[in-house]
């Protein structure tokens, strides 16, 4: 049974949100809204991706920023600051977001709907508009500073039973946060180095009887 | 034909080879394949797209080494130079069962293990 954790759907949901803003997502209190949204009105109540608590800006989740963090660690998203809020885009071909999308579809139909629906709903608002209609939304108001206002129902692993381990393979490195800064770093030492022949078999299989 | 290079995961490597006959065998194999034609190994699906722009003609691939529960992968840079490319290996890990993701905590321990 092929498994995905929380955590790797999660960032792979954040960076299908992203994904949606052609030029960006103008700062992140509009991608927690959207993703709070996409949770909160998906019909499947058994997959609710994060937890959101009523934070300074609206609906907030500890599990997005993580996210983002994880993502720009892994060079998926990348912040430009070209305006008031920092813009958050992908870095991702064509054919790896197309896979990303047919995830979704297939193992999340219901978030991947409920998602597009509030991207439609919350994505060029302006930042006050967004601020006033989050905070006019029952689901906040009836809540305390810091307080949750719903969790994600995702267990720590999420069975994927017809997930096909390649695919699982492509979409936990995708998103893992340490594989593209272990191997730059590693090319760069390489690189600093000439190009030799080493003699692999007397280094790894030197107990091995010698060909007659 | 291409020359190699595993100075970088030595101690990898050799964990690796310690693990069964079968597992030594594959990494042979994948030595030998190295050497002949580097290019029969898959490249990465995805790549930091700054890779390209700091480094020249050099392709991520990866290698499967697999055996009943062990489970692991060899990623090599592929330098394609004009008179004979070049492989130098880079990072071996192997797969967590739970969650399909890279099981870092091997690659930390193979660099704190001292020896030969």
């Amino acid at each position: 049974m092929i498994t995905l954790s929380k955590e790797t759907i999660q960032r792979l949901a954040v960076l299908r949100a992203v994904s949606l803003w052609e030029k960006g997502a103008q700062g992140p209190a509009r991608l927690h809204k959207t993703l709070f949204f996409a949770d909160h009105d998906s019909a499947d109540q058994k997959r609710r991706l994060f937890t959101f608590k009523r934070w300074c800006l609206g609906q907030y989740s500890d599990e997005v920023a993580n996210a983002l963090n994880s993502l720009q660690d892994a060079g998926r998203i990348r912040v430009h600051f070209d305006g008031p809020a920092g813009r958050i885009d992908i870095t991702l071909s064509t054919r790896s977001s197309d896979r990303l999308r047919r995830f979704f579809r297939r193992f999340f139909p219901e978030w991947e709907k409920s998602l597009a629906r509030a991207f439609r709903r919350w994505a060029h608002l302006n930042e006050d508009q967004i601020l006033v209609e989050a905070q006019d939304d029952p689901a906040y108001r009836q809540f305390r500073h810091g307080e949750i206002i719903a969790a994600s129902s995702l267990p720590k692993h999420v069975e994927l039973s017809e997930l096909d381990d390649q695919e699982a393979e492509f979409l936990a490195d995708l998103v893992d946060s340490r594989l593209a800064g272990t191997l730059k770093t590693r090319l760069r030492t390489a690189a600093k180095t000439h190009a030799r022949r080493e003699d692999w078999k007397s280094i790894y299989f030197t107990d091995e009887p010698a060909a007659v | 034909m291409a020359t190699v290079d595993s100075e970088l995961v030595r101690r990898e490597l050799k964990a690796l080879i310690n693990l069964s006959n079968a597992v030594k065998n594959q990494v042979r194999q994948m030595f030998e394949q190295l050497e002949n034609d580097p290019s029969v190994f898959d490249a990465l699906d995805e790549t930091d797209p700054s890779i390209p722009d700091e480094f020249e003609n050099v392709i991520l691939r990866k290698v499967y080494i697999r055996h009943g529960r062990h489970d692991y992968r060899v990623i090599f840079a592929h330098w394609i130079l004009p008179e004979e490319d070049h492989v130098d290996i880079l990072l071996v890990f192997p797969r967590k069962k739970q969650g399909y993701s890279i099981d870092w905590q091997w690659v930390s321990d193979r660099l704190r293990d001292s020896g030969p």
